[in-house]
C-alpha cells in the first residue's frame, strides 16, 4: 500500500443515514443504480478522513486510535476498504 | 465486508425496523401546472394551477431540500402537475442529486428537450415514470386534450429509450383505453424488453380518483370491475397476477379499527405540494402545515402524532366493514368522493364486494384442485 493521499470523487456523495454511513454514486456507471454503499465503522471513519491531503500512513494512526486493532489488522483492513472503494470508483 | 453492497429495499428495511417512523421518501410537487389537460388527472386545477404565482422559488426549493436532507430523507419524487414545466427543473435536479438523494421523475414526457435528456443520461434518476395513456394519435390526444402531444411524448419516449435510461411506461386505465393498455404493455416490452428480476418496465394503474378540488369529472372515466378482470385477462402477465393476487394471503391492518387511518404511508413519507405546504397524503390537507411558517420536523412529528390518533366520529359503515381489507377505502380519497372521510365510496363497495367473491372461487377451486 502506496503510502499517497487518496481524494474521493466528486460524483459519490456521502450521507447518514439512521447512524448509517452510505455512499451514492450520482453519475453513470455500469453499476445498478439501486446500488447503496453502506460502510461498517472502521471504512466510515477512514472514509472521513480522505481529504486529498492527509497521507494513508496518517489515516492509520487516527484508525489506531479509535479503534481497537493491531496495525497490521489495520494495514489488512485499509487495503481491503480501499480497494473496494476503488471498485466502486469512489476514489482517485 | 468493510463496503457493503445493498439494494435499496434491504438498506429501508433494515432501518426501518430499527428506526421506524422517519421521513424517508418524499413525493415533491414541483407545480401543479401542466401542459396537457388530461381528463382523468386528480391534480387538475389544483390550486393556482394556471399561473407560477405562490409557487415556491428556486431557493425555497434547495432551503427545503437541504431541510429534508438534513432529516434523513434520502428518496425524492419530483411530480407536478408537469414538473419540465419548471424552468429551473435542471437546477432543482441537479441540486437535488449533488445533495444525495435518490431521484425518481414523474413526467407525461412531452416537455423533455435534447439538453434535458442529455442531462439525465449522464446524471440519471433511479427511475423516469412517463404516462402514455394510448400509443395512437386519437385516444392519446383524446385524454390529454391536446393537439400535437402525442408525437412530442412518443418521440421522447423513443429518445430516452435510445440513451438507455431507466425508463419506466405508466398507463392509467381508462374507459377510452382500456382496449389499448394491452398494446401499451407490448409497445413496451418491445421499446425496452423485459427485466431480469422479473418485473416490468411497464406499470398500469387501474383506479381513478376525484381531483383534488373535489371535482368527480375522472370518477366517469373509470372502469368497473368486470371491466378490470377482462382488461387483465387479455395479457398473460396481467392474467397470472390478477390470478395470484386472488390467493394472496389478505392482510388485515394491525390497528383497532377504531382508529380513522389504516394505512401506514405516513410513516415514511410526505409530500410537499407547489406552495410548500406538507402533507402526509398526496390526497389529503388534512393536518398540513406550510414549510414557509413552520419547520418541517415541528409538522412531520406533529402530523404523525394527530394521524395516529385520529378515530372515526360516526357509526360509519366502513369501520366494521368485513370487506375493508379488500377495499381502496381510505379517508382521504373518500374526502375527495363524498366531501366526508367516514363516507362509503359506492364504487369502493362494489369493488371491494366483487373481489371478495372472486377470492372465495378462487379459494374453493383452489382447494378441490390444490396442483
Amino acid at each position: 500500500m502506496k503510502d499517497i493521499a487518496l481524494r474521493k470523487d466528486k460524483n459519490i456523495v456521502t450521507r447518514t443515514i439512521g447512524g448509517e454511513t452510505i455512499l451514492l454514486p450520482i453519475c453513470k456507471s455500469s453499476d445498478d443504480l439501486n446500488c447503496i454503499y453502506t460502510l461498517n465503522s472502521v471504512a466510515s471513519e477512514v472514509w472521513n478522513l480522505i481529504n486529498g491531503k492527509r497521507k494513508l500512513s496518517e489515516i492509520k494512526v487516527e484508525v489506531l486510535k479509535k479503534f481497537d486493532t493491531t496495525p497490521k489488522e489495520a494495514d489488512k483492513e485499509m487495503k481491503a476498504f480501499l480497494n473496494e472503494l476503488k471498485k466502486i470508483k469512489a476514489i482517485v | 465486508m468493510i463496503v457493503s453492497t445493498r439494494n435499496e429495499g434491504s438498506f429501508y428495511q433494515g432501518l426501518l425496523t430499527r428506526i421506524g417512523h422517519h421521513p424517508w421518501f418524499g413525493q415533491i410537487e414541483l407545480t401543479y401546472r401542466c401542459n396537457l389537460n388530461c381528463v382523468h388527472c386528480y391534480a387538475k386545477n389544483a390550486g393556482n394551477c394556471q399561473s407560477k404565482k405562490g409557487e415556491l422559488t428556486t431557493k425555497e426549493w434547495k432551503q427545503i431540500f437541504a431541510i429534508i436532507r438534513g432529516a434523513g430523507c434520502l428518496n425524492l419524487t419530483f411530480t407536478g402537475g408537469e414538473p419540465l414545466l419548471r424552468e429551473d427543473f435542471l437546477e432543482l435536479y441537479s441540486y437535488a442529486k449533488e445533495s444525495g438523494f435518490i431521484i425518481t421523475l414523474f413526467t407525461n414526457g412531452s416537455l423533455l428537450t435534447k439538453k434535458v435528456i442529455d442531462f439525465l443520461e449522464k446524471f440519471p434518476p433511479k427511475a423516469i415514470e412517463i404516462t402514455l395513456n394510448s400509443i395512437t394519435k386519437n385516444t392519446y390526444e383524446a385524454i390529454s386534450q391536446v393537439r400535437g402531444s402525442y408525437s412530442k411524448a412518443m418521440f421522447n419516449i423513443k429518445a430516452l429509450a435510445r440513451a438507455k435510461a431507466p425508463l419506466i411506461i405508466k398507463s392509467n386505465c381508462l374507459k377510452q383505453n382500456k382496449d389499448e393498455i394491452v398494446k401499451i404493455k407490448k409497445f413496451t416490452e418491445d421499446l425496452l424488453g423485459k427485466r431480469k428480476d422479473g418485473r416490468h418496465y411497464f406499470k398500469y394503474d387501474k383506479m381513478v380518483y376525484p381531483r383534488l378540488n373535489g371535482d368527480r369529472t375522472p370518477c366517469n372515466y373509470r372502469l368497473s370491475f368486470k371491466e378490470i378482470k377482462q382488461l387483465m385477462k387479455e395479457d398473460a402477465d396481467m392474467w397470472q397476477e390478477y390470478q395470484k393476487g386472488l390467493q394472496d394471503i389478505i392482510t388485515v391492518s394491525s390497528r383497532d379499527n377504531i382508529f380513522l387511518y389504516q394505512c401506514s404511508s405516513w410513516i415514511k413519507q410526505f409530500f410537499i405540494n407547489p406552495y410548500g405546504e406538507l402533507k402526509f397524503c398526496e390526497f389529503s390537507n388534512k393536518f398540513s402545515g406550510n414549510l414557509k411558517k413552520e419547520s418541517f420536523k415541528d409538522i412531520f412529528y406533529r402530523t404523525y402524532s394527530a394521524v395516529t390518533q385520529e378515530k372515526f366520529k360516526t357509526n360509519s359503515k366502513c369501520r366494521d366493514c368485513r370487506l375493508r381489507p379488500f377495499c381502496p377505502y381510505c379517508p382521504a380519497k373518500a374526502y375527495l368522493e363524498t366531501g366526508k372521510e367516514e363516507a362509503p365510496v359506492q364504487y369502493y363497495c362494489k369493488l371491494a364486494g366483487e373481489l371478495h367473491k372472486e377470492m372465495q372461487r378462487a379459494r374453493k377451486k383452489h382447494a378441490r384442485n390444490p396442483i
